[in-house]
């Protein structure tokens, strides 16, 4: 192992895929679809997110967002595999990537955050290893050098005390320290795009806060592009600055975020809003809306994957597919009025 | 666009279905199997005397005659008893002893386990010491030890065995117990005011009969096994009473011009303990990496 | 913290060290209806059996008895015996090389064969059955049947390998494979379904993740948690080894405390069984200690846990 020491300069050191800086860069998805087996977890989805700007992916459990996530990271289940389309991050379209050129581009272009950290530490290795093994392996940095930047890492992520906890086990962690460990291992080789699985949904309310304005922080200092992934608005509102709505495997919406908060087009989004304001912000007492019904397991009806719960619905709803509409602010409905300014 | 069925959870049931299936023909395989061992003892009789010594039993060179001999289809031993007739009356011993034995050491080590696991406390502790301490002893040493107080025969060997086998049922059950004494409806059954002996015997046992069939299966084809072993080394039923442990040990000697001494007895031992590990391994239900797949095979 | 359960794991197993040897001295001294007798063997004159009796002080009260002899044991007096008319322990010690270099050997076998085929299933992806069909095979095969097995095949019938005879590397083969041979499926499913059980681990995805090679993943985080239930089972193998080693010192007349015990049996020489109980169980706690405490230092999950 050759030493190499202080800083990293991502890109330089390592023979990734070109990469210019360590800035971020946009991530365009065209079409992707994901299946498991027969099974399609994701249809036709299409987005774009431009260099350092967030996008949030709200939908509801099963609603293919998670898969989404993970396709783009390349983290896919053996069962799971892309089934058409692609996603770009920069000139690299990540889903064709395959075997060295894949694992380099491992966080280094694009970066993972899962939701359940205490799953993803590998328990009989302490902290500040798991993160200097990135350096380690990647970079041949010895061991001196690794374990130093993985200490300032760890004080870059909020904690206080990061030789104390690079020394500490797993298990010796709270919940948002090991969350903390993982976005230090995920931002360590300074990616391009960073693919954040509901990293907080598993936190206390008080630590959700903290992390949602770390990741915030982190993702401002280098413009990184940040794929935000999650089921609660409310911390859709605090962080993203596009939003994009996911129903039944497929993009039902996608705006900026104040124009989905203040003029949302799909039923789908309304319900969602309405339920969220009534049921988060109710007064103690009040009933808050639901949507009734529930979200497809197994069998997507034809047609709009939501007209079974749609208010709206028609005939045409039923049969025909609705695609993605509008420039500014789109959205996949056959009713929804679309504004050319929007 | 045509409705999507969800193919992943069929594939999973289907999968559950062939492990079932497959796991039913072991066990079916393995009662068979024991079965036609049953039969075999039974009819010990018509195979004749264990004892009596033919006067064609050996041949002119004064050697045990072989496989297929005439009137002797298994051959004869190295003084001229029929080997058919002393591995069939060895059946009826090893089953009689195997039943005793596994009997006597499943209804101790489930007790134990049973009242350690249940009453915790003190009782809890003590008891679970015993139990270490008699994991604690290699079998066969200890048995040979023991043996040579307690005497041969089958009594002795059934004493001997229960003395080594006790310990290990009543540390699964034990471990069983625990497991089951934290889930909600026992601590609902005594807050519902029953009795802790109640508890235990309406609430926990019935959880534990198929652990205890497999756990007898197992313990079976080890009390077969140790039982064999220890009449080998003479600590068992004494010639010439026949028993298979003891046949190979008579066997060892002649290994050389006659083999069959010692195939048939040790083919005879391994059928059997087969037979009950196949029930054993039919009876459980494992599911070893619970079908997931690897990271590393994408 | 650690001091503490070391501590008490360490006075748990004298404890049971303790046990063993007070049920020894029930065994031999406390249910015999004439202790004397027994120990001066069935052929020793009445004279000598009374001699005996007193050289034992068998008129003091049990408990008496019972701490002179504990007392005896842990100063390494385990008895004569009457037969070769020499302390057990010099019997014991002369002989306790030849076993354990024989199980030394069974559990490389063991370790070797059974790794090797747990890896090689474990990192397949399609699952297969032969393994476990291969293990309930083996199952079924008591150690002294296999080990007959093993010397009717190389002893007899393709005669390469002495079958008796002496502490040569040539005659340590039969007997090791018989022991390590047999037990080999265990290991292999133990390494097997750990792996089974970890490469699907979300920590592995981790791993993945973060652009390590496949051997990188597979060193630095499969194995790490994939060993230490091996070793464990290694250390419990010790009290499944002395017993198997019974049957294949005796087959093989391979001359270790094996042999040793069943001569003794067939003599009824109470002491000598007695002591190689002793020094057996001994063996075998001290290794299941031995084993805990390293998982103990080597297992930070283990250490949080236990008491």
């Amino acid at each position: 192992m050759t030493a190499n020491s202080g800083s990293v300069s991502a890109g330089a050191a390592s023979t990734g895929p070109a990469r210019t800086g360590s800035e971020g860069q946009p991530l365009v998805v065209d079409r992707l679809s994901v299946a498991y087996g027969e099974f399609r977890a994701v249809t036709d989805a299409s987005f774009e997110v431009g260099t350092g700007r967030v996008l949030g992916l709200v939908g509801e459990s099963g609603s293919g967002k998670s898969s989404l996530a993970l396709a783009i990271a390349r983290l896919l289940p053996p069962e799971g595999r892309v089934a058409s389309g692609t996603a770009r991050v920069g000139d690299v379209d990540v889903t064709a990537l395959a075997g060295e050129a894949l694992r380099l581009a491992r966080s280094e272009l694009v970066a993972y955050i899962p939701q359940d950290a205490s799953a993803a530490l590998n328990p009989v290795h302490r902290a500040g290893r798991q993160i200097a093994e990135v350096f380690r392996l990647r970079y041949q940095l010895d061991d001196a050098a690794a374990q130093a930047q993985a200490v300032r890492l760890l004080a870059r992520v909020g904690i206080r005390r990061p030789e104390d906890t690079a020394r500490r086990y797993p298990h010796e962690l709270s919940g948002g320290m090991r969350q903390r460990v993982m976005i230090a291992m995920a931002i360590a080789l300074r990616p391009a795009l960073l693919v954040a699985d509901e990293p907080t949904t598993a936190l206390d309310v008080t630590v959700q806060a903290e992390i949602i304005s770390l990741v915030r922080e982190l993702q401002e200092e280098h413009r990184t592009t940040l794929l935000w992934i999650t089921h609660d608005m409310g911390v859709v509102a605090e962080i993203a600055d596009d939003v994009a709505v996911m129903y039944g495997g497929r993009i039902v919406e996608h705006a900026p975020a104040r124009a989905v908060f203040s003029a949302p087009l799909h039923p789908y989004t309304k319900a969602l809003l309405s339920s969220f304001t009534t049921g988060r912000l109710a007064r103690p007492k009040a009933p808050f809306e639901t949507i009734e019904g529930a979200p497809p397991v197994g069998q997507i009806p034809p047609g709009c994957p939501f007209h079974p719960r749609c208010p709206l619905v028609t005939d045409r709803c039923r049969t025909e597919v609705p695609l993605p509409r509008g420039s500014g602010h789109r959205v996949a409905c056959h009713l929804a009025e679309v504004t050319p300014d929007g | 666009m045509t409705t999507v069925t969800l193919q992943a959870e069929p594939a999973a049931a289907e999968r559950s279905a062939t492990r079932a299936r497959r796991a039913n023909g072991v066990l079916i395989a393995g009662l068979i199997l024991l079965a036609g061992l049953i039969v075999f003892a039974v009819m010990a009789p018509a195979f004749g005397s264990p004892y009596h010594i033919y006067p064609d039993g050996l041949n002119d060179k004064g050697l045990p005659l072989g496989v297929g001999a005439p009137g002797h289809i298994l051959g004869t031993d190295e003084i001229g008893r029929d080997m058919l007739a002393r591995l069939a009356a060895g059946a009826r011993s090893t089953l009689e002893m195997t039943f005793i034995a596994n009997l006597t050491s499943l209804a101790l080590g489930v007790l134990v386990g049973l009242v350690a696991g249940f009453y915790r406390g003190p009782v809890e502790q003590g008891l679970m010491r015993i139990t270490d301490i008699f994991l604690s002893v290699p079998t066969v040493v200890s048995g040979l030890a023991l043996a040579s107080v307690v005497g041969v025969g089958i009594t002795g060997i059934v004493v001997v065995v229960t003395a080594l086998f006790w310990a290990w049922t009543a540390r699964v059950i034990y471990g069983e117990v625990l497991r089951l004494r934290t889930r909600v409806f026992v601590d609902a059954a005594i807050a519902a005011g029953l009795r802790r002996s109640a508890v235990l015997r309406r609430h926990i046992l019935p959880h534990l009969y198929s652990l205890i069939l497999v756990i007898s299966a197992l313990n079976a084809a080890s009390v077969v096994s140790i039982g064999a072993g220890l009449s080998f080394l003479g600590a068992g039923i004494q010639p010439p009473q026949p028993d298979w442990g003891n046949m190979l040990q008579s066997g060892e000697n002649s290994l050389q011009f006659a083999p069959h001494l010692v195939v048939e007895p040790l083919v005879c031992i391994v059928l059997t303990v087969l037979a009950f590990v196949l029930i054993g391994e039919g009876l459980t239900n494992r599911e070893p990496g619970r079908g997931r797949k690897s990271w590393l095979d994408k | 913290m650690l001091a503490r359960k070391i501590a008490v794991r360490v006075g748990l197993a004298a404890l049971t060290v303790l046990a063993v040897i007070a049920g020894t001295f029930v065994l031999e001294f406390v249910i015999p209806a004439n202790p004397a007798r027994v120990v001066a063997g069935p052929k020793a004159s009445s004279q000598v059996v009374a001699e005996v009796a007193r050289n034992l002080g068998l008129n003091r009260p049990e408990w008496q008895q019972l701490l002179s002899y504990i007392g005896g044991v842990l100063h390494g007096d385990l008895g004569y015996s009457y037969v070769s008319q020499t302390s057990v322990t010099s019997l014991l010690a002369g002989r306790l090389p030849a076993t354990a270099l024989l199980m030394a050997a069974g559990i490389v076998v063991e370790l070797a064969v059974g790794g090797a085929l747990g890896l090689w299933d474990g990192l397949r992806p399609k699952r297969s059955w032969v393994l476990a069909s291969v293990n309930i095979g083996l199952l079924s095969v008591p150690t002294f049947t296999f080990g007959f097995l093993l010397l009717l095949l190389f002893g007899y019938v393709w005669p390469v390998l002495p079958v008796s005879g002496g502490l040569g590397a040539a005659q340590l083969v039969l007997p090791a494979l018989t022991l390590g041979l047999l037990g080999a499926p265990y290991y292999a499913i133990v390494v097997r379904d750990q792996l089974r059980e970890v490469l699907p681990a979300p920590f592995v995805r981790t791993a993945l993740a973060k652009g390590l090679t496949r051997r990188q993943i597979l060193h630095g985080h499969v194995l790490r948690v994939v060993v230490p239930p091996v070793l464990t089972m290694a250390g419990m193998d010790v009290a499944l080894f002395l017993s198997g080693v019974v049957f294949v010192e005796d087959i093989f007349a391979w001359p270790g405390i094996g042999q040793l015990q069943v001569q003794a049996f067939s003599n009824v020489d109470r002491p000598v069984l007695m002591g190689t109980v002793i020094v057996a169980a001994t063996a075998v706690v001290v290794m299941n200690l031995v084993v805990d405490l390293l998982r103990l230092v080597v297992d930070p999950r283990v250490r949080a846990e236990s008491l």
